[in-house]
């Protein structure tokens, strides 16, 4: 009996607890007042506690990161709206031996995109990886850094390019709460133009960067950063057949030291090329 | 250029993604901000806060079996959250309160008064929690800002639910009388103590 009545005064407290936490008036005998001034007190003091919105996307990002390479096998082939299934042990053999052929028979036609990009710009990947690209293989070098231009392709509503920096400087890092050195990710924080020789400029629609082979941010390790943009094409004439572009990246920028200090490193880094407009 | 972490989780949970994908964005969205909040009121930290709650859900995606299980993912959730707080505290010096969170920026951007406010209240509240235990501020953190039932707090910590209205009982009365001691009076209705 007495444990009956436990239960229920139980109850009755938990369904106060809950009512002080959705910001309603209590009127259970369940809870001492005290009681209840405290809970509401906690129950304000939540909010306080909420992540900004800065602190989610970077959690966001650290865990889209680890699921590219997540020991689930299925994701490191899924690239974008594309999906190849996991091969069975025996295959594997036989899959190198196939991903030996495809590479030697000039494979950079397919490109390895982190799976980030299938979440952010799938279009963009869609469009990448079904060889609709221009293969340019354009390099430029500027603060030592060397940065490929490695395929672009255009239609009436979007341009897309895909960029690699292939040698992200040397950077010490900075110790993180698990004990590693997390070094700076690059970023061109946006500070692309696209612009044709009849002087249009083409605004960016979307654009995400990682790096190639992305672990995570704690054990990030200064592999090369590819880039893939997609600009609003809505300037192409309409009647145009093929369009002369100029892609500049004005800087790269990254966060380094104890410091948190900012780096900084001025290109430009330009490349010419021509696209024909897919209709 | 680059998009907010809500657009991308919400396009993350609708597109045409397979069905664990899908899932395990919805379980972002719906749970992370309890998990960082019940971190950072356990760590005191915004920055480790932010570590150890992306941590978990890493780690959930590559361990937890089905996210779209709401009440299992969240057990899962907040005992990987409990047991990575608690490995933290093992290399790092557990901070005795949460006054260092007063210290930082307020995460929510709020104007100056607000952000003062809710400062002022943090403060409070770490100044108050110094005279629980251990156990009673796990129970306090797991039920008011983890928001977790009572039957899944007894689960985690190895009780009875029966113990954890106990301890919450008790919990709250000493930091009624803390807030009492603090200068804090009751007034009536849901906006709960006001100096």
């Amino acid at each position: 009996m007495s444990n009956a009545k436990s239960v229920t005064m139980d109850s009755g407290f938990e369904a106060a607890i809950e009512q002080a936490l959705r910001g309603e008036r209590v009127g259970d005998a369940e809870i001492e007042n005290r009681e209840l001034q405290a809970a509401r007190f906690l129950a304000n003091a939540v909010p306080d506690l909420s992540p900004s919105a800065a602190t989610r996307e970077r959690a966001l990002r650290t865990v889209r990161e680890r699921m590219v390479t997540t020991t689930r096998a299925r994701a490191w082939w899924r690239l974008g709206p594309i999906e190849v299934p996991a091969l069975p042990l025996w295959a594997a053999p036989v899959a190198v031996l196939v991903l030996i052929g495809v590479l030697v028979g000039g494979a950079y036609a397919l490109p390895m995109l982190p799976q980030i990009f299938g979440t952010i710009d799938p279009s963009a990947v869609d469009v990448l990886q079904s060889g609709r690209a221009q293969e340019l293989r354009l390099t430029q070098t500027a603060a030592a850094i060397t940065i490929t231009a490695d395929r672009a392709y255009a239609d009436a509503h979007r341009i897309v390019v895909q960029f690699t920096v292939q040698n992200p400087p040397d950077d010490p890092g900075q110790p993180s709460n698990f004990g590693k050195r997390v070094r700076s990710s690059l970023t061109t924080g946006g500070s692309l133009t696209l612009a044709d020789t009849a002087g249009h400029v083409y605004r960016i629609i979307r654009g995400a960067e990682s790096p190639l082979i992305p672990i995570s941010a704690a054990s990030y390790n200064g592999e090369p950063l590819v880039g893939v943009y997609t600009f609003d094409a809505s300037q192409i004439p309409a009647n145009a057949e093929r369009v002369s572009f100029q892609l500049t990246i004005a800087e790269l920028r990254g966060v380094r030291g104890p410091d948190g200090a900012v780096m900084h490193l001025p290109g430009p880094w330009m490349f010419n090329f021509e696209l024909p407009v897919s209709r | 250029m680059i998009e907010s972490a809500r657009r991308i989780s919400a396009r993350f949970a609708r597109r045409s993604a397979p069905p664990r994908e899908a899932a395990f964005g919805a379980l972002f969205q719906a749970q992370f901000d309890r998990v960082y909040a019940f971190v950072r009121f356990r760590t005191a930290d915004q920055p480790t806060a932010e570590d150890i709650a992306a941590e978990v859900f890493a780690r959930a995606w590559s361990k937890l079996r089905d996210p779209s299980d709401a009440d299992a993912a969240a057990a899962w959730l907040f005992t990987t959250a409990r047991r990575l707080v608690i490995d933290h505290y093992r290399r790092t010096p557990p901070p005795v309160s949460l006054e260092t969170v007063a210290d930082s920026a307020h995460p929510s951007g709020l104007a100056p008064e607000a952000a003062a406010v809710a400062s002022e209240r943090l403060a409070t509240l770490g100044r108050c929690l110094t005279d629980l235990s251990e156990r009673e501020r796990e129970v306090i953190g797991l039920r008011f800002i983890a928001r977790l039932r009572h039957r899944q707090i007894a689960s985690l910590v190895g009780t009875s639910e029966g113990n954890v209205a106990k301890i919450l009982h008790r919990a709250l009365q000493q930091l009624r009388d803390r807030l009492a001691a603090e200068g804090y009076t009751a007034i009536d209705g849901p906006e709960g103590v006001m100096k």
